[in-house]
């Protein structure tokens, strides 16, 4: 990479005060109207998988909570299974980020921000109370921040269900609108931003827009994290500019680890694309999106040629439709009816499930609270594309060679949770 | 001075909808079933004419989840 590490610059497993501020220099003494303005102009969008432009939702929030008063989420839960890159930065390099709280929460007018990480982590608490000690002993002129404790399931970090959770209730996406950003939590305009996005903020914020567009491309400047996975010789988290094709991306991993057919872009909440065509891909939002995939919160898994990319998929696929809140009739329903006529088609064959799915998908997609849903459906019918030959395969012989290999793409041990309105209804399809 | 034109839309807040599906028996033109029997609503605003009906199918909801928005745009 040309301009070399940024977030990740100090090196250090812990970048404790004196190694941050040595790095990157003191926290600005900056004002919001000042912060908006560098951050619009440095053209950063969020890394938790939306890519939104931050500058533009910092004016909004400022604009909307000018007599109230706001509150900022720093969201470093990172749901996706597949993921490193949150807890990476968390560890790494706190000091980053908590500087990003500080300068985002300014830029909006919030007197109190939110920490949000996965329950489980106790390591990772105690780094971070041992980091708000060095600040405060530094006298750092910080915003009042309590870190929270988010239940370990794929929906409770989606923004909506973080203000559900900060506001008393349990931790599930709320009907929208309003949207966070303009009645959150306490009724305030919030902002939630993910942990990297303000540690990017931070680092814009030292050095200006010019500096920040310095790497990556005009439409999508700067660095991103990502975490590279599957066959790939070194996988991790890695910090790379954006724009870099497909193939670069993987070879910062060392490379394919053995012949691929196929990446799953984007996470779980992503697609497929067949290894040619991400090998050419360019690494940005957009980019990806024009494949029929998407950066999502940066995380990219290499299939192996051998591997079943229906079973695969099918794995991921129950475990979403486990992981929905089941709030929402089309979710709690179109979820497992989905996810089973996928098992079906990986492990016995035949051609009805293609056909079910096919189906049954527009009556998923745009229909619950949030988009999880949509996610879900995006990724399996990615599978059926992708993977169309071996849709057909699995339709005309049955079962693949593929199915011999162990899977290889992570999927947390399922845990079943109560359902809000009793069972499902069968499909009349 | 242009005239201004009340459209009148159908929504259904996904949360509170439990299926009971009154609102597909009240209101056909524009609400139909899923294959669990949820509503998929037409998106198109409610023309005046079958205003009464959209009404009715919001009443008939046991869980108050369908409302009708209402939004102002610019007749051309």
């Amino acid at each position: 990479m040309s301009a070399g590490p940024r977030l990740t610059a100090t090196g250090a497993a812990y970048a404790d005060l004196a190694a941050h501020v040595r790095c990157h220099g003191p926290l600005p003494a900056t004002d919001a109207a000042h912060i908006i303005d560098i951050v619009e102009r440095s053209g950063l969008t969020g890394r938790g998988g939306a890519a939104f432009p931050t500058g533009r939702k910092l004016r909004t929030v400022a604009g909307n909570a000018r007599r109230s008063g706001a509150v900022l989420i720093a969201n470093g839960c990172e749901g996706e299974p597949a993921s490193a890159k949150d807890r990476s930065m968390l560890t790494k390099a706190p000091h980053l980020i908590l500087d990003g709280i500080t300068l985002g929460a300014r830029a909006v007018g919030a007197d109190h921000a939110y920490l949000c990480v996965h329950e489980g982590q106790d390591d990772l608490l105690r780094m971070l109370q041992r980091a708000q000690a060095e600040r405060r002993t530094a006298g750092l002129p910080d915003v009042e921040l309590t870190v929270t404790e988010v239940p370990n399931r794929y929906v409770a970090s989606e923004e909506s269900s973080l203000v559900h959770l900060l506001n008393g209730g349990p931790a599930l996406p709320l009907s929208t609108p309003p949207r966070p950003f303009e009645r959150g939590v306490r009724g305030r305009p919030t902002l939630v931003d993910n942990v990297e996005t303000l540690a990017q903020l931070a680092l814009a914020v030292r050095h200006g827009a010019d500096w920040f567009r310095s790497a990556g491309t005009p439409d999508a400047p700067g660095t991103v994290l990502v975490t590279l996975g599957g066959a790939v010789a070194a996988p991790g988290v890695y910090e790379v500019e954006l724009g870099v094709a497909g193939a670069d991306l993987l070879a910062v991993a060392g490379g394919p680890s053995e012949p691929l057919q196929a990446v799953l872009a984007g996470g779980y909440f992503g697609a497929w694309l067949r290894a040619d065509r991400f090998a050419a891909a360019p690494i940005t939002s957009r980019g990806l999106q024009a494949a029929g995939a998407a950066m999502g919160a940066g995380i990219f898994l290499a299939l192996p040629a051998t591997s079943c990319g229906l079973a695969e998929t099918a794995r991921i696929a129950q475990y979403l439709a486990e992981q929905s809140a089941n709030q929402c009739g089309p979710c709690l329903n179109g979820l497992p009816a989905l996810a089973d006529a996928l098992t079906v088609l990986a492990h016995r064959g035949g051609r009805k499930p293609a056909g079910t799915i096919t189906a049954l998908s527009p009556y998923v997609t745009g229909r619950g609270a949030c988009r999880h849903p949509d996610g879900a459906v995006r990724l399996i019918n990615s599978a059926l594309t992708e993977f169309a030959a071996d849709v057909r395969t699995h339709a005309q012989r049955g079962p693949c060679q593929g199915l011999r290999r162990a899977p290889i793409l992570p999927v947390p041990t399922p845990e079943r949770t109560a359902t809000r309105t009793g069972g499902r209804v069968p499909a009349e399809v | 001075m242009p005239r201004r034109q009340r459209d009148r839309t159908l929504r259904v807040d996904p949360i509170k909808c439990e299926g009971h599906a009154l609102c597909i028996e009240a209101f056909p033109e524009m609400i139909t079933r899923d294959p669990w029997n949820y509503p998929v609503l037409n998106p198109h605003p409610v023309p005046d004419h079958l205003l009464r009906h959209a009404e009715h199918a919001v009443t008939v909801c046991p869980v108050l989840a369908l409302r009708i928005v209402t939004s102002d745009r610019e007749r051309k």
